[in-house]
């Protein structure tokens, strides 16, 4: 249980001023400069130290990224570029952050670009986000006026300009190179890694590309102390993380919690329980949509962090927590998932294209039972082929919610299929 | 050079490659779709996954992957044949069963990798994928239902052919490749597309349900419709040309042939000369060889030999040239000439030659284009000349026609003034050319022919001795040559002999009746009202300007039905092989020569082929060095003199109709009709 | 007929059936377990192997297990009679443009230019 004074992101409901002047109250921009001043070095060492992972979905570490610009700077302008597309299901934990407290994420910007030397910073903000876009440029400009950003920036003698692009909805926007490409004017589509964009990323510039919470919790970080950051939480899964908890449970929220914090403490401290009861939960997802869900059995002592959803092989993803009680029709949920795979994969690169398209078909009949049980096995061959041959990490996020289902409600599957063939030869 | 392990077995590869190059140095095969030699890296199509180490435990794309010291490379493991396995299925799932009726059956790649790497049946019960067909001109035939995505086609439209029409609409399943809006492609290398699209998407259109690659002959061969000398590869069927392919050569043409090499052909079909015939009268009266041969001999017996004049058409091959200058010589005749468009060419080799060779467009850093329009008169230097400007660091300026070359290029000016301003270094592009370390000229017919080509060419020397860009490992000076024939004439001396005439001389002695037989060979592009009351003779291929004029036709063979050496603009000997025969009585052009010299009494002294390449050789040893491309005497050439203001025109107006063959072609008709359309809705 | 055929025929041969050409059909007396019954045909007159019909071809190469009945297979309306191979015979079949063949020659795969 995460006490008050720990929290970083104070105003995430939005009661109090979102403006300069409610941030500064609240602590945001005090003193930054000095944090400028200890140096860039000492600021990736304290990100290090902090032990944060990265919290777009794939945890790796943040203080390892920003070390990995060049250490110096050559023809070519580094960039910062704010991964602020949030799209995956589940998931709103950006869009309060960028609703409330812009601010945390703007002097973040400016911390991140001048430890990766940066001058330039773009945050790119999913289509959908007209409201917060809005907030994000009054904030931004608001910054400016006080100083803050543009030349010399907080008088720390680091010039950094900060710019919003809006996205156009596309969720593969979101990953980090087709982020890139979409910025650059170019259709989104994933590019080839090597190289990493901090080698060649927004215009072949070296770039780095941050989820809006980590790079919204690195100012608090660095004033209050790695050692802090690093004391909350378990080992290697440090710090504090913004749950997004909606589905099947009394009050869906968002709520900044301990990393590690039970699953079923965190549903029932501040979501009320699961409708009707812990008993009758049937499934949780626990990272969004593209993490593998977990039944009840699982929950019942499950740990809400990267490394325990791992040996579950399941994921902590965005921490977007979707719960699912017993009324739930879950194959027709996760063929839901996997329509919103198909519809989003870019087209690109073979498994994903033709694979998203095949799984979604499949799982579509598996939902009225209009299927031979060889099909789930099939199913699963698909998934095992989608997996891990595609460009970028879409495919694999098409696939572990089928393999998640396949793994936890087989029998639920073959149930049905057994059902509609007694129902057809009775027939 | 790293070092890296490859299926156990450990080889050094040049650094900087990718691990399917490696895999090929290896003798591995990699399936792919999207990786061409020659094309940018997409790695979509994920069929050439391998296993790395040390990287992440899941198989990796290869075409994409660069080789690092140390590297285990696995191509056959069983991770790495199921995700081919898996990948292959993908691929057919919505590729519709029809390869019987596909035209790239038999020589589809998406066939021949399901073969090796596929599996025998389908898992996939739903629906396939149905993509409404695309209208891209002429030449391309689509069906897209059998796309895989691999963007090649893209890829080689906006890299290199330069026209950014093609592009991907659509996202995931829905995702079509597309013109977006439908128009046909407006370049002149859209055939390239068929050859690169692996499977049956886009197929040749006037091609389409023709013949299937396996019933056909395949001659490898030389292509005489630009003066490029593109390596192709001719497919018959019995008699018939099918289809004309590119062959690889790296110096020459890379892989890729004009839409006119590929699809003229169908023009070979018609207007052929495939009999004899003799003025009787006012009417062209069809006749035996025998007859044709009597009434030239009762002619030409007896006149005076300055009376005769020959002139020699542009898509000769050496061996006629050579026969045809041997009967003149000895029929006591010095009026002969291969320029019918009036070059004033004539000099040492260097004068008239693509000096530094295909290849050295390539090294070039900054280019100067002088009276050409590189487009039209052979697109696939011009998209040499665009692989250069990728490639970057290169300043590209030109001297003459406006014309959009599919890369940028500052103008300079339209006229010979021009040229002398930036002799005289009057101009900032003169800056960089003297700054460029190795400078390029390129000059075209459209500077040369003209009444004060000699002056332009003399210029052209002196900014190229003037710039140092004439000397040991480097020479920047190179003529871009519009007739295939062109370079060999030159070579064999098809010029005015003492006291001869050339083109213009000829005509004007017909029309003052001092020239009384006059011999064409092959030779249409000349104004043939202007031949007077002179007899002529027109040997040739197909019933073009020459043939209505003649009074005696002699039916020759086309390049694709005689072996024969050609000469490219780059001064390099080519060896053309026969495809087929001759239509009817045609013959071969120089036995044809070589029996008529025998019934006018000046038996040439050849009877084989073989002695008629000897003689080649005797008169110029150029021709025994086949496909080579060396450097060139060099000398004074050019005549200083006046040079008028008149804007340098393209020596070609109309790339799609050049020469006899193309112009009796319906399909480059059609392209024609296409790119005005085009033109017009622009 | 071989001897060697006729003298196999009349100690183990058992006769199945006749042709419409007049071919008699025949099958080993004896019957071993685990193998197949031995089938044969003696021609009427040339032995020709494809004078036999198609539905005693398909007796003969136990690709059916029963012999034709009496009157031969039931016939289709649109069925043609068998007829046997005739390369080597007048009636052989010449593709146009064959040097025997007669009839319209194929027009030249070219198109030849004529004087206007």
């Amino acid at each position: 249980m995460l006490s008050d004074k720990d929290r970083i992101f104070t105003n995430i409901y939005g009661v109090h001023d979102w403006r300069l002047a409610g941030a500064r109250a609240r602590g945001a921009w005090d003193n930054t400069k000095a944090i400028l001043d200890k140096g860039v070095d000492w600021i990736i060492d304290e990100m290090k130290k902090s032990g944060l992972r990265g919290r777009g979905g794939a945890g790796f570490p943040t203080g390892m990224k920003w070390s990995f610009m060049p250490k110096e700077v050559k023809d070519r302008p580094h960039y910062l570029v704010v991964n602020a597309d949030e799209s995956e299901p589940g998931t709103c934990k950006d869009r309060d952050i960028m609703r409330h407290d812009p601010h945390l994420l703007i002097e973040g910007c400016l911390v991140a670009g001048f430890a990766m030397r940066a001058h330039a910073g773009y945050i790119y903000v999913r289509g959908e986000f007209y409201n917060e876009a809005q907030h994000l440029i009054a904030a931004i400009k608001e910054a400016y006026d006080a100083g803050l950003l543009g030349k010399n920036a907080c008088g720390s003698g680091w010039d950094f300009d900060l710019y919003v692009h809006r996205g156009a909805g596309a969720y593969i926007c979101g990953e980090e190179t087709a982020l890139l490409e979409s910025l650059e004017g170019k259709k989104g589509m994933p590019r080839l890694k090597p190289p990493f964009p901090a080698g060649a990323g927004l215009y072949g510039c070296p770039t780095t590309v941050n989820n809006v919470e980590s790079i919204a919790v690195a100012p608090t970080i660095l004033r209050r102390g790695a050692a802090w950051f690093a004391g909350i939480g378990r080992p290697n899964n440090t710090g504090t993380k913004l749950f997004c908890i909606s589905g099947h449970v009394n009050r869906p929220c968002n709520v900044e919690e301990e990393m590690g914090i039970p699953l079923r403490e965190l549903i029932e401290r501040h979501c009320g329980g699961v409708r009707g009861g812990w008993d009758n939960l049937l499934a949780v997802i626990p990272g969004g949509a593209s993490v593998p869900l977990l039944p009840k059995s699982i929950c019942d002592n499950q740990l809400m962090d990267f490394d325990s959803l791992r040996d579950q092989k399941s994921g902590l993803g965005t921490a977007a927590v979707i719960v699912m009680d017993k009324s739930t029709d879950v194959v027709k949920a996760i063929a839901r998932l996997s329509y919103f795979y198909k519809h989003e994969s870019c087209g690109q690169c073979t498994p994903c294209r033709e694979g998203t398209g095949w799984m979604w078909r499949v799982m579509e009949r598996m939902v009225t039972g209009n299927a031979r049980i060889e099909e789930i096995d099939a199913l699963e061959d698909v998934t095992k082929q989608v997996e891990g041959h595609t460009i970028c990490a879409l495919g694999d996020a098409a696939a572990w919610p089928i393999q998640g289902l396949i793994r936890h409600f087989r029998p639920e599957m073959e149930r049905r299929i057994r059902a509609r063939t007694e129902k057809l030869a009775a027939e | 050079m790293p070092k890296v392990k490859i299926d156990g077995v450990e080889l050094e590869v040049p650094a900087g490659i990718t691990v399917l190059q490696a895999c090929e140095l290896a003798g591995l095969e990699i399936p792919r779709f999207c990786y061409h030699d020659r094309l940018s890296i997409a790695g979509n199509c994920r069929m050439c996954l391998v296993e790395v180490k040390p990287g992440p435990p899941k198989p990796q794309a290869s075409c994409a992957l660069p080789v690092a010291d140390k590297q285990e490379i696995f191509t056959q493991t069983p991770t790495v044949q199921k995700a081919r396995k898996g990948v292959m299925e993908f691929l057919l799932i919505n590729h519709p069963l029809d390869c019987p009726i596909c035209d790239q059956g038999g020589e589809c790649d998406l066939q021949d990798q399901a073969m090796a790497y596929g599996f025998d049946r389908s898992r996939y019960h739903e629906n396939k994928r149905a993509v409404p067909d695309k209208e891209l001109g002429p030449l391309v035939k689509t069906s897209m239902n059998r796309c895989i995505h691999c963007t090649r086609c893209i890829r080689f439209a906006t890299e290199v052919a330069g026209v950014e029409q093609l592009g991907a609409t659509g996202r995931g399943e829905s995702m079509e490749v597309t013109t977006y809006v439908e128009q046909a492609l407006a370049t002149e290398l859209s055939g390239n597309l068929v050859d690169l699209c692996p499977v049956g998407a886009l197929t040749s259109k006037p091609y389409a349900f023709e013949a299937r690659s396996w019933e056909l002959t395949k001659t490898e061969s030389v292509d005489v419709l630009d003066a490029l000398g593109s390596n192709i590869r001719i497919d018959t069927r019995g008699a018939q040309v099918m289809r004309v392919l590119p062959r690889l050569n790296d110096d020459v043409n890379e892989e890729w042939i004009s839409d006119k090499t590929r699809h003229a052909i169908d023009g070979l079909r018609h207007q052929r000369l495939d009999r004899p015939y003799v003025r009787k009268g006012n009417k062209l009266v069809e006749a035996t060889w025998d007859e044709a041969f009597g009434a030239i001999a009762a002619k030409l017996n007896g006149m005076e030999g300055s009376k005769i004049a020959a002139i020699a058409g542009d898509q000769c091959d050496a061996e006629s040239m050579i026969a045809l200058k041997d009967l003149l010589t000895a029929l006591g005749s010095p009026n002969i000439d291969c320029r019918q468009d009036g070059a004033k060419l004539d000099g040492p080799r260097g004068s008239y030659i693509f000096n530094p060779g295909v290849r050295g467009i390539d090294q070039a850093d900054a280019i100067l284009l002088v009276g050409t329009n590189p487009r039209a008169e052979s697109p696939v230097l011009n998209a040499r000349i665009r692989k250069r400007y990728v490639h970057g660091n290169v300043a590209i300026a030109s001297i003459g026609p406006a014309e959009d070359l599919t890369y940028p290029v500052v103008r300079l000016g339209a006229g010979p003034a021009t040229l002398r301003d930036l002799v005289d270094g009057k101009l900032d592009f003169a800056q960089k050319l003297q700054g460029a370390k190795h400078p390029l000229i390129i000059v075209g017919m459209g500077a040369l022919s003209r009444e004060d080509g000699a002056a332009v060419l003399a210029m052209a020397r002196e900014l190229a001795e003037k710039l140092n860009a004439v000397r040991e490992d480097w020479n920047g000076f190179a003529v871009l040559h519009t007739a295939a024939a062109r370079v060999g004439g030159l070579d064999l001396g098809l010029v005015p002999g003492e006291g001869g005439r050339d083109v213009a001389g000829i005509l004007e002695g017909c029309q003052k009746k001092e020239i009384e037989a006059v011999f064409l060979l092959a030779a249409d592009e000349i104004d043939t009202t202007k031949l007077g009351k002179a007899f002529v003779i027109y040997q040739g291929h197909h019933g073009d300007a020459g043939a209505h004029r003649a009074d005696v036709i002699l039916p020759g063979a086309a390049y694709t039905e005689k072996p024969g050496i050609y000469v490219n603009t780059e001064g390099r000997v080519q060896v053309g092989r026969r495809a087929g025969y001759p239509p009817g009585d045609a013959r071969e052009d120089w036995a044809i020569l070589r029996a008529l010299s025998e019934r006018l009494g000046k038996t040439l002294p050849y009877d084989t082929l073989h002695q008629v390449r000897s003689r080649l050789v005797a008169v110029n040893k150029v021709f025994a060095a086949i496909d080579q491309q060396a450097p060139a005497a060099w000398g004074p050439f050019g005549k200083a003199g006046a040079t008028t203001d008149v804007p340098f025109k393209s020596a070609v107006a109309n790339f799609y109709m050049t020469c006899p063959i193309s112009r009796a072609s319906k399909i480059m008709a059609d392209c024609m009709a296409s790119r005005s359309h085009l033109m017009a809705a622009e | 007929m071989i001897i060697g055929t006729w003298l196999f025929t009349k100690m183990r041969g058992e006769l199945v059936g006749t042709d419409a050409e007049g071919n008699r059909y025949f099958q080993d007396k004896r019957v071993v377990a685990g193998t197949r019954r031995k089938r044969w045909v003696m021609y009427n007159g040339v032995a020709e192997a494809s004078r036999v019909p198609p539905e005693w071809h398909g007796w003969l190469h136990h690709m059916l297990a029963d012999p034709p009945p009496a009157g031969g297979a039931p016939r289709k309306p649109w069925q043609k009679d068998h007829q046997p191979n005739l390369t080597g015979t007048d009636l052989a079949y010449r593709p146009p443009g064959h040097t025997l063949s007669t009839g319209e020659k194929p027009k030249p795969p070219y198109e030849a230019w004529r004087p206007g």
